[in-house]
C-alpha cells in the first residue's frame, strides 16, 4: 500500500512536471479552455435569443451545465486507452509483467496522477476565471452527495471503459476505423456537445440504453436538477451496471491477453 | 581563397540560444515565468579550405561542433557571422542549387525508403535530382559491379544488414554525380569488417571519381585509414588542421624505436632516449624529444649487426587523446 | 517555368506511387475507415441539425442553412488534411532533426515534406461528405445554377487554401523549435467545433479576428454566408472574388513567413 502511495506521488510530480516543461504549450492550454468557454456561452445566448425556457432549461442553468460540462470533461479525461495501444505496439507491455504491482493498478494510479495535473494546471485556473466573470449567476445547483457520488461512478466507468478498449489492442491493431465510429457514438450519446434531453424521443432512449450518458449526463444532469428524486437512484443504479460490466470486461481480457503473452512470449 | 580550393571557409561562427531549465517541480514553475536564455558558441570563427579530390577528414568529440560545421556547409544552416564558398556557390544562400553539386550522408539518419526495395530509392533519387537515364544507368552499373550493390538492389531496406544499408546510402548520394560528398559519422555501429568494407569503398570512389570527400567523425580509425589531411575541432574551435604526418609530428613527440641484434649486446644511453625493454638482442627505445634519426642512427648501428629496424609512430588515438587533454 | 511543373509534377507522383506501396497496412483498414469517418461526421452533423431544430434557427439562419455551413466546414478540413495534410509533420520533423533531409535536395522543401507525408488517399473519405454538403445546399434552398456551382468549387479551394495558409504559420513558427502542439489543438477545434456557426453570434471583437486576424471565417461563415446570401452587402460574385483575393493574400504571407522561418532554422542534434 505504502508502495503504491508512493508510486501516486511519483507520478503525480511527473506529470505535473511534463505539463510544465513547454511554457508556451502551458499558457496556450489555458487559453483554449477560457476560448471554449466563451465561445460555447455565446452560442447557447445565441440559441436562446428570444426564449426563457427550452425543455424546461433556461439559460442560466444551460450556462450552467456548459460550464460544469468542461470542467468534468477536464477531470474525466483518461489516457489509457493509449497508454495501453502505445506499450502494445512497441511491445514495451510485456516488460509489464515483470514489475511487482499489477499493471491494472498501475493503470489506474496513472489515471489519478494524469487527473491530479489536470485538476492543477487547468480546472483551478478555469473556475477562477469563472468566478471572476460571474458567469454562473442566477442557477440553481445541486451540488450534494448524489452528484458527487455520479461523479466519482463516472470517473471510474471511464477508466474500465478505456482499459477495456486498450485491451482490445491486443487482439487486433486493426481498429482504426471503428475507434472512429465509437467515438463519434459517444460525442452524441455523453450528452457533452449537446445535453440529452434535447434530443428527439426515439434518440433519447437509444441513449439511455448506452453506456456513454453515465459518464457525463448522469452527474451534470443530477447537478442541474433535470434528474431528481427516485430517478437519482435509477440512474446510479444504471451507472454501477455499467461500472461492473466494463469492470468485468476489462478484467477478463487482462487475464487472456496476460495468459498470451506468457505462452508467446509478448 | 586559393583557386584550386573547391570549399572555403572564412571566419564562420554560428551561435544557437538555448532555454537552459531549472531541475525539479519548483524550477519547472519558475521556467514558466522566467525562463533562463543562454547563448552558446557552437562553431567558433573557423577558416579553412578543402581541394578538389582530396579526402578530409573533421575529428572530434561528440558534440564539438562538426555537424553544425557540416550543416552550414550544405545549407541547412545559416552561419551567425563568417561565410562559406562551396564549388562557387555560398551553400546557405541558395541551398537547392548546392544540392545538386552535393552528396549527404547521414550515419544516424537514413535517407532510404524503410519498407521498399533499395531500388525504389534510388529511383526516387533519380525523379527528385533529375538524373539523366544513362548517367543512372552508368552509375548504378558502377555500384552493382565493384561493391556488391546489385544483390542488395532487390531487397526491401529493413532487411539490411547496417553495413549494407550503408552502401546503399553512399551510392544513392552519388548517383547524381556531385563534386562534393560529405560522410557524417559513417561508420557508426559498424563492426571491423564492416569498417574495412567501408573504407575501401570509399577510398575507391575518391579515385574512381575525382570526388572531394568531407569525412565527419569521431573515430581516429576512420581518419587514419582514409585522410591525408585532418581538422580538429573541439568546443566549437578548430584546434589544429593540417596533414596527420605533421600532427603527429607536432603532437606526438614520442617515437619508437625497435631494434633486434644478432647477439646480445648492452643498450646505448642517450639524454632523449629512454630505454623500455632490453634484454639481450630485443631493444625498445623511446624518444620523447624531436631528434632527426641521424643523430640515432649511428649509435645504434655501432653497438651490434642490427637484423631488423623499425621506428614506429604513436597512434593517432594517443595525439588526439593528449590534445584533448591538453 | 513549364520544365519546373514538369519535374514537380513527376515527383508528385512517383513519391506518392512509393507511398502507397510502402504502407502495407491500408487496405485492410480502407473500408472501415470510409464507414468510420462517415459514420462520424454524419452523427454530429444529425446532432446539429437537432439541436438548432429545437431553438428554431441561430442568428437568423435556418436549420439546414446552419446545416450547410457545418458540412462546408467539415468538408473543407477534409479537404485540407488529405491534399495538404503532409505538412503536418512538420513539427515532428523539427523536432527529430529529420528536417535536415528535406532541406538537402533540389526540390522545394515544403513541396516535399507535403508529399513525402500525403494522405492524399484520404480524400477518398471525402466523397460521403461532399454529397452531404451539395444536399445540404440544395434543403437550404441554394439554386445550382452554373454561376453558384462555380462560386461553389472557388470556394471549397479557397477555404482549403485559407486553412493552408494559417496553419503553414504556425508551423513556420514550430521551426522556430517553439513548441505549437497546444496552439494547433485550439486551431483545430475552434475550426471544427467553433466555425461551423455564424460568427457574428460570438460578439463584434471575436468577429473581427475571425475575418482579419485569425482567417477561419474566411474558410466557414463568409463562404457559406455569400452562398445562402446571408452576408449583407455582398452578392455571391463579388464575394466569392473577395474571398479569393484574401486567400491567394494569405497564402502569399505565410509563404514568405515560412522561407524566412527555413532560413533561422536551428537543426537539432549534434
Amino acid at each position: 500500500m505504502k508502495q503504491l502511495w508512493d508510486y501516486l506521488k511519483v507520478s503525480c510530480k511527473i506529470e505535473l512536471e511534463n505539463q510544465l516543461i513547454f511554457r508556451s504549450n502551458f499558457f496556450v492550454s489555458i487559453l483554449f479552455v477560457i476560448i471554449r468557454v466563451v465561445m460555447l456561452l455565446a452560442l447557447w445566448s445565441a440559441l436562446y435569443q428570444g426564449k426563457t425556457q427550452v425543455e424546461g432549461i433556461s439559460l442560466a442553468t444551460m450556462k450552467c451545465y456548459t460550464i460544469v460540462s468542461i470542467v468534468f470533461e477536464l477531470f474525466i479525461a483518461c489516457k489509457v486507452e493509449n497508454s495501453i495501444t502505445e506499450k502494445v505496439k512497441d511491445g514495451s507491455i510485456s516488460m509489464m509483467l515483470t514489475r511487482p504491482a499489477s499493471y491494472p493498478v498501475t493503470l489506474f494510479i496513472e489515471h489519478l496522477a494524469g487527473t491530479f495535473q489536470a485538476v492543477v494546471v487547468w480546472v483551478v485556473p478555469y473556475l477562477l476565471v469563472i468566478f471572476l466573470c460571474g458567469f454562473a449567476k442566477g442557477a440553481q445547483l445541486y451540488l450534494g452527495p448524489w452528484f458527487w457520488l455520479s461523479a466519482a461512478g463516472a470517473y471510474l466507468l471511464m477508466f474500465f471503459y478505456q482499459f477495456f478498449f486498450g485491451m482490445i489492442a491486443f487482439w487486433t491493431q486493426e481498429i482504426n476505423g471503428f475507434l472512429q465510429a465509437r467515438d463519434a457514438v459517444m460525442l452524441v450519446f455523453s450528452g457533452s456537445m449537446v445535453p440529452l434531453w434535447f434530443f428527439p424521443g426515439r434518440l433519447f432512449s437509444i441513449a439511455q440504453y448506452l453506456p456513454f450518458q453515465a459518464m457525463y449526463s448522469t452527474p451534470l444532469s443530477i447537478m442541474i436538477g433535470k434528474i431528481a428524486g427516485a430517478d437519482i437512484r435509477t440512474a446510479l443504479l444504471v451507472q454501477a451496471g455499467w461500472i461492473l460490466g466494463f469492470g468485468f470486461l476489462a478484467q477478463f481480457c487482462w487475464r487472456k491477453s496476460r495468459r498470451r503473452m506468457i505462452v508467446n512470449g509478448g | 581563397m586559393s583557386t584550386d580550393s573547391i570549399l572555403s571557409v572564412e571566419h564562420l561562427t554560428k551561435k544557437f540560444t538555448i532555454v537552459a531549465g531549472r531541475k525539479g517541480l519548483a524550477g519547472a514553475i519558475r521556467n514558466l515565468f522566467n525562463p533562463v536564455k543562454r547563448e552558446i558558441t557552437a562553431v567558433n570563427d573557423i577558416t579553412f579550405s578543402v581541394k578538389e579530390g582530396e579526402i578530409v577528414g573533421f575529428l572530434g568529440p561528440n558534440g564539438a561542433g562538426k555537424s553544425t560545421t557540416i550543416k552550414m556547409l550544405t545549407g541547412i544552416l545559416t552561419p551567425t557571422s563568417g561565410s562559406a564558398s562551396v564549388n562557387g556557390l555560398i551553400p546557405y544562400q541558395q541551398p537547392r542549387k548546392n544540392a545538386r553539386n552535393i552528396g549527404v550522408v547521414f550515419g544516424q539518419r537514413s535517407r532510404l525508403w524503410w519498407n521498399l526495395p533499395v531500388q525504389d530509392s534510388f529511383e526516387y533519387t533519380k525523379a527528385l535530382y533529375q538524373i539523366p537515364e544513362n548517367v543512372f544507368r552508368e552509375n548504378l552499373r558502377y555500384f552493382s559491379d565493384d561493391f556488391g550493390v546489385d544483390e542488395i538492389l532487390t531487397k526491401p531496406v529493413r532487411t539490411l544488414s547496417l553495413g549494407q544499408k550503408m552502401r546503399a546510402e553512399i551510392a544513392m548520394a552519388m548517383l547524381h554525380n556531385p563534386r562534393i560528398l560529405y560522410l557524417d559519422e559513417p561508420t557508426i555501429g559498424l563492426d571491423v569488417v564492416g569498417k574495412n568494407e567501408l573504407h575501401q569503398l570509399i577510398q575507391r570512389i575518391n579515385a574512381d571519381r575525382g570526388v572531394t570527400i568531407v569525412l565527419v567523425t569521431h573515430d581516429v580509425l576512420d581518419i587514419e585509414r582514409l585522410c591525408r589531411r585532418v581538422m580538429i575541432i573541439d568546443k566549437g574551435s578548430l584546434i589544429w588542421h593540417g596533414e596527420i604526418e605533421d600532427l603527429k609530428r607536432a603532437k606526438g613527440v614520442e617515437k619508437h624505436y625497435h631494434v633486434l641484434y644478432e647477439n646480445p649486446c648492452t643498450p646505448i644511453e642517450l639524454p632523449f632516449l629512454k630505454v623500455a625493454q632490453a634484454d639481450g638482442q630485443r631493444h625498445h627505445y623511446i624518444c620523447t624529444e624531436d631528434v632527426p634519426l641521424d643523430d640515432i642512427l649511428p649509435r645504434i648501428l655501432e653497438t651490434g649487426r642490427v637484423v631488423d629496424f623499425t621506428v614506429t609512430d604513436p597512434p593517432l588515438d594517443q595525439v588526439m587523446r593528449r590534445i584533448y587533454t591538453e | 517555368m513549364g520544365a519546373k511543373i514538369a519535374y514537380y509534377w513527376n515527383l508528385y507522383w512517383h513519391v506518392l506511387s512509393m507511398q502507397l506501396r510502402s504502407r502495407m497496412s491500408f487496405r485492410l483498414n480502407f473500408f472501415v475507415m470510409l464507414v468510420g469517418v462517415f459514420l462520424r461526421e454524419a452523427a454530429t452533423l444529425a446532432l446539429m441539425v437537432v439541436l438548432v431544430q429545437k431553438f428554431d434557427g441561430l442568428a437568423g439562419w435556418r436549420t439546414w442553412e446552419i446545416a450547410f455551413l457545418y458540412s462546408f466546414v467539415t468538408l473543407t478540413f477534409r479537404n485540407f488534411s488529405s491534399f495538404v495534410g503532409g505538412i503536418g509533420t512538420i513539427p515532428a520533423l523539427v523536432r527529430t532533426g529529420e528536417m535536415d533531409v528535406y532541406l538537402l535536395t533540389p526540390s522545394d522543401p515544403l513541396f516535399l515534406i507535403n508529399c513525402r507525408n500525403t494522405m492524399i488517399w484520404r480524400s477518398f473519405y471525402n466523397i460521403g461528405i461532399f454529397a452531404v454538403t451539395l444536399y445540404c445546399a440544395y434543403q437550404a434552398g441554394i439554386a445550382f445554377t452554373p454561376g453558384a456551382v462555380c462560386c461553389l468549387a472557388v470556394l471549397i479551394l479557397c477555404g482549403m487554401f485559407i486553412l493552408f495558409a494559417v496553419y503553414l504559420i504556425v508551423y513556420a513558427a514550430a521551426i522556430r523549435v517553439v513548441e505549437v502542439s497546444a496552439l494547433l489543438k485550439i486551431l483545430d477545434g475552434v475550426y471544427k467545433q467553433y466555425m461551423v456557426y455564424p460568427i457574428p453570434i460570438y460578439g463584434r471583437v471575436a468577429a473581427w479576428i475571425f475575418t482579419f486576424l485569425l482567417p477561419l471565417g474566411l474558410a466557414s461563415y463568409y463562404p457559406s454566408g455569400v452562398l445562402l446570401n446571408r452576408v449583407s452587402g455582398l452578392t455571391m460574385g463579388w464575394g466569392t472574388l473577395a474571398i479569393a483575393a484574401a486567400a491567394c493574400l494569405w497564402v502569399a504571407a505565410a509563404l514568405l513567413l515560412w522561407r524566412a522561418s527555413i532560413r533561422k532554422y536551428n537543426s537539432t542534434g549534434t
